[in-house]
């Protein structure tokens, strides 16, 4: 009889699991009301009106942010190529110029398409905010490694530098799974900082590349420029740094993912124990 | 500035009940006994107030065996709504009645 008493609360507790992980404290608190509940017609009631709201869950602004957040920094992504080959036109050296820029789209359309899924359903506003803050700490991480490798700066700096970035991904990881006890929602979190990371780290890149035409040149950079075939020097620079901002748009973002997976995998682990 | 949607008149009701007794922590199922409103319609009520942040909720201290409860009140702003929305609505359309309709 005790499993009929609660069958409601099982119905509740699976859709919980299955649609309340953007929303873990509102399914939480359901079904903790509906243990409270003796009466038999009143709990089962009380349960399918909540299984029904966590299927209808009211989308939260963070979606909106996130979304519109992601299609501002696409467009701007593109944006930064599409004033890099204005200005330097000999940028267009060729049809392997073009097939870089259609796999440059791909990569922002795909990035776009994956920060509106996973806005919605969006986490709870603190879990967002510590998302956003992350990526913009592990963004920041990377640009430093950037700076002081042009620099010449110390190695051991450097080398802490780059250990810091993965960090911030395994405890956010960490973090997220075990404010909301749940893996898919740490993931999600990890995802959004993320993308947040490469798009900053990108425009911040190859924004600076445009701007400045790809200066400072160091030594190597003008070594390499005559054998390069380039028409002039601030066109190989701006070139070279668009490279490495494409290829760190794609990098950035898969070792946060690889080091927020580790830190959720671990939390949830720990929960299990 | 932003424009808001009015309140539903169930959520006219949720805020006047929780502005009766602004410094009490409330259980959803007591709002739902107390409005005779359906738990479907209630929390995403609920919901939806604190992600416009007019309602706070905490986590009361749990009873040996039992899951702690998630409590709620109204937040500042969310007692200058309920008083806002208690003087646009009508006093044909704020008197106890039945509201479970979901």
């Amino acid at each position: 009889m005790a499993t009929m008493r609660d069958l409601p609360r099982a119905l509740l507790a699976f859709c919980v699991r299955v649609f309340g992980a953007s929303r873990p404290d509102w399914g939480r608190a359901m079904l903790a009301e509906v243990t409270r509940i003796d009466d038999r017609r009143a709990r089962r009631r009380f349960a399918l009106g909540c299984a029904r709201s966590l299927v209808f869950a009211p989308p939260s602004p963070g979606a909106r942010i996130v979304t519109i957040g992601a299609l501002v920094a696409g467009a701007a992504s593109v944006a930064t190529v599409g004033a890099a080959l204005l200005r330097y036109p000999g940028l267009a050296s060729g049809a392997g110029t073009w097939v870089a820029v259609c796999g440059f789209c791909c990569v922002v359309v795909l990035y776009v398409v994956a920060a509106a899924r996973l806005g919605v359903p969006v986490l709870e506003r603190h879990l967002l905010t510590t998302a956003l803050g992350a990526g913009t700490a592990i963004a920041v991480t990377w640009l430093a490694v950037g700076l002081n490798a042009s620099e010449n700066g110390p190695k051991g700096l450097g080398s802490l530098l780059l250990g810091f970035g993965p960090l911030v991904g395994v405890a956010l990881g960490w973090h997220a799974t075990a404010r909301s006890g749940s893996a898919r929602v740490g993931l999600r979190c990890v995802g959004i900082a993320a993308l947040v990371a490469g798009f900053a780290v990108f425009l911040l890149w190859a924004g600076e590349a445009v701007v400045a035409a790809g200066r400072p040149y160091d030594a190597g950079l003008l070594r390499d420029f005559a054998t390069s075939g380039a028409p002039d020097l601030a066109t190989y620079a701006v070139n070279e740094s668009l490279g490495t901002g494409i290829m760190l748009l794609v990098l950035v973002p898969l070792v946060s993912v690889a080091t927020g997976f580790v830190g959720a995998a671990a939390a949830r682990r720990t929960a299990l124990a | 500035m932003k424009r808001q949607r009015p309140h539903s008149e169930q959520t006219v009701a949720v805020l006047r009940a929780l502005a009766a007794t602004p410094s009490a922590w409330r259980y959803g199922y007591d709002l739902c006994s107390e409005l005779n409103l359906r738990s479907g319609s209630l929390y995403p009520i609920l919901i939806r107030l604190s992600d416009r942040g007019f309602l706070e909720s905490a986590w009361e201290e749990a009873e040996p065996g039992r899951p702690p409860r998630h409590v709620y009140r109204l937040t500042g702003a969310g007692i200058a709504e309920a008083a806002a929305a208690g003087h646009r609505a009508s006093p044909a359309r704020t008197r106890p009645r039945e509201l479970g309709t979901a």
